[in-house]
């Protein structure tokens, strides 16, 4: 193999790339990445066996050929190298990677490529489309929700279900739980795919990786093979599935309300924050009172309060349209948090049915996204 | 039955698995129990490859991508969990990290196949989170377990895993073995078949590694020193051994066959000694300490090899054993 590239392109491509490795990987070769040229570019790619990327740079090919060399390694190299351009030359008998740059030279050991695992190729034959924008919003809004660690794997991923031209994604923790839908550019027709789950790391970071130009994500689901592609401008994320059945969310999501106040999101999210100082040493239970005025003309009033045994308290009011009865309950504060944290409208509704129901989180004027928080018992 | 599974001896437990990989009916647990060194992993290591062999007729060939990264532990598929150090337990971090990649389908083969090495050894609350994982099994994922003393694995986890128990290897097919696949000369192998007792993994690693049989040569050194020392000598080898907790428990396997060969001696049972070369040293300790006491010391050391698999305190447990040995 003999490839000429730009360094700021390797340096960005093995950004992107070595995001899939894992500090102590479970194979040695997987704390390595693969580089390998396909036609009149460099193809850089990576896997921990439950998340792949693969990258595409513009390049010189001199001669075709792949090489895997530890990622750390390489990556280290590159990041000192000068912005011009890296000639790499491949001896295939001792499997050393040799890089030119600037006047300086560096030699890398690498391993035998086809011992690497097969990072598959995307299908494009039923890829489904979608705005990238769009994709990355959803995202953000949902991913959050997962469960970090739990015995019940499925919930440590988010669920994904393709219907007509609507995407759904959903998350949920036992805490929790966030829905998402969006539109699909094209529909799908009548492909109907099975709803998925996909772990919530590899969609933390595919969202990562999105950026501003790419237009459309493509989504794949190549048959039986417990996997899900994305593809986006100038990379690939490829993901295993979780095994599983997904519960049924919708059964936990309230139908009605007895409270409902909509407020400026900015406002309830600096009330949170500033109980959070004190709510941090109580488990992060803040109390939410929300009254209405009584008046039509007058707007209700909102107390988020946070107390801390030791260091104190801090209550924060806020004005907001209350409409219903006056109600006061407690949450885990980070929550609502999390979930101020990912709605961009300026308003934000918060419906309740009584200190022991969950509350419904939704932005002001969309019915896309839904958020269900559940209250924490108190002792009174 | 022929097979030509790289595996040397345990003939039946080999022709049981590939009879159920042919019809069909692989279980989802299975535990491999057997003395230490007698081939457990390396016949988990081999059934893992017949999982997932892609050829067609003999499985495992030994040729294809999956059967040769499998024989190396270098499969995307087999996750090989074992103490991260010697002497050490697999703990519950390592169980729960299996059981997130177990929620996933294969990367690339047929099964998800999981190795864990001497999991009698793991904690109870380690071996309580795999219970999760054998009740209700992900659909492509095959465990294996392995343990020298499965006494003390959970009975919840033995009643759910299939039990094939491996033993010790005739000496003769272990000598037979040494010459015909590792080319060792017929004196070298007969001494090492005889020293392993049967155990092929201790005779290859002992063939390879010098340091293995340096090892043997200074424990048995020290047992036969220790016996004529006065006391504070005994507790000064005790704390050196507790240091060295790697080495500890080939130490005590060495001090075990040590004492049955005494005992056999003592006895005048015709079985073969394990220790060819210490004729002398094991007649004249069979004349002085009789059946009783190399008894007693056999089963001392038996009793401190399970102590340390449960995790007490290495020179305290060796401190005992030291004292409960006969004096000379």
């Amino acid at each position: 193999m003999r490839v000429s590239v730009l360094q700021e392109n390797l340096q960005k491509g093995l950004n992107v790339v070595s995001r899939a490795i894992h500090s102590r990987p479970t194979l040695p070769i997987l704390a390595n990445v693969m580089i390998s040229t396909d036609d009149d570019r460099l193809r850089l790619a990576a896997t921990n066996l439950e998340l792949g990327i693969t990258a595409w740079i513009g390049a010189q090919v001199g001669e075709p050929g792949s090489i895997t060399v530890p990622a750390r390694t390489l990556q280290e190299l590159v990041n000192t190298l000068p912005p011009e351009r890296v000639d790499m030359d491949l001896d295939v008998r001792t499997r050393t990677l040799h890089l030119h740059c600037g006047g300086r030279e560096a030699n890398i050991k690498g391993m035998d490529p086809s011992e690497y695992p097969v990072v598959p190729s995307f299908d494009a034959d039923r890829a489904i489309a979608m705005d990238a924008r769009v994709f990355k919003e959803m995202i953000d809004q949902v991913v959050f929700a997962a469960a970090r660690e739990d015995n019940r794997p499925v919930l440590t991923g988010v669920y994904m279900r393709f219907e007509g031209d609507v995407l759904t994604m959903a998350a949920a923790d036992g805490y929790r739980l966030s829905v998402r839908t969006g539109p699909l550019a094209l529909g799908i027709g009548d492909y109907a795919p099975d709803p998925i789950i996909v772990p919530a790391r590899t969609l933390t970071e595919l969202g990562r990786i999105i950026s501003d130009e790419d237009d459309e994500v493509q989504i794949a689901l190549p048959n039986e093979r417990g996997q899900v592609m994305f593809r986006l401008n100038s990379a690939e994320v490829v993901s295993q599935l979780i095994e599983g059945t997904f519960p049924d969310y919708n059964s936990i999501i309230p139908r009605d309300y007895q409270t409902m106040m909509l407020a400026y999101t900015d406002d309830l999210l600096a009330a949170c924050r500033s109980s959070e100082v004190f709510a941090k040493d109580s488990a992060n239970t803040a109390r939410v009172l929300i009254e209405p005025s009584g008046a039509p003309d007058i707007p209700g009033r909102v107390i988020v309060a946070g107390q801390s045994q030791e260091k104190g308290d801090a209550q924060a009011p806020l004005d907001a349209s209350i409409e219903g009865e006056t109600v006061e309950v407690s949450f885990n504060i980070r929550y609502l948090i999390e979930v101020l944290n990912v709605i961009r409208e300026d308003q934000v509704v918060l419906e309740m049915s009584g200190p022991t129901s969950p509350g419904v989180v939704r932005p002001a004027g969309r019915d896309d996204f839904v958020h269900v928080i559940m209250p924490m018992a108190t002792g009174h | 039955m022929e097979t030509d599974w790289p595996v040397i001896g345990h003939e039946w437990a080999v022709a049981h698995l590939a009879r159920a990989l042919r019809n069909g009916r692989v279980r989802h647990a299975y535990l491999l129990s057997g003395p230490r060194q007698v081939g457990k992993t390396t016949l988990a290591r081999a059934f893992a490859a017949a999982l997932n062999c892609t050829d067609a007729e003999t499985r495992p060939c030994g040729q294809c991508r999956a059967c040769t990264l499998t024989l190396k532990s270098a499969h995307p598929d087999l996750m090989l969990v074992a103490p991260e150090r010697e002497g050490g337990a697999i703990k519950i971090d390592q169980v729960r990290a299996l059981q997130q990649t177990l929620s996933l389908r294969p990367y690339e083969a047929r099964y998800r196949v999981a190795i864990l090495r001497r999991f009698d050894q793991a904690r109870p609350v380690a071996q309580d989170a795999l219970l999760k994982t054998l009740e209700e099994p992900a659909p492509n994922a095959v465990l294996i377990l392995t343990a020298d003393a499965p006494d003390r694995l959970l009975p919840t986890i033995l009643s759910r895993c299939q039990v094939l128990n491996l033993r010790l290897l005739p000496l003769a097919q272990v000598q037979q073995a040494l010459e015909a696949r590792f080319g060792a000369p017929p004196e070298q192998a007969r001494r090492l078949a005889h020293l392993s007792g049967g155990r092929i993994g201790w005779a290859i690693r002992a063939l390879e590694d010098p340091a293995v049989l340096e090892l043997r040569e200074s424990a048995l050194a020290a047992l036969l020193e220790a016996l004529g020392a006065p006391l504070r000598a005994r507790f000064a080898l005790a704390e050196q051994l507790a240091r060295e907790k790697g080495a500890l428990a080939d130490v005590l396997d060495t001090w075990q066959g040590f004492w049955r060969d005494v005992l056999l001696a003592a006895a005048e049972n015709p079985a073969p000694l394990s220790n060819v070369d210490l004729q002398a040293d094991v007649s004249a300790l069979a004349r002085r300490v009789g059946v009783v006491g190399a008894e007693a010391a056999l089963r001392a050391t038996r009793r401190t090899l399970d102590y340390l698999g449960r995790n007490v305190n290495a020179r305290l447990a060796l401190e005992v054993l030291l004292l409960d040995y006969p004096t000379l």
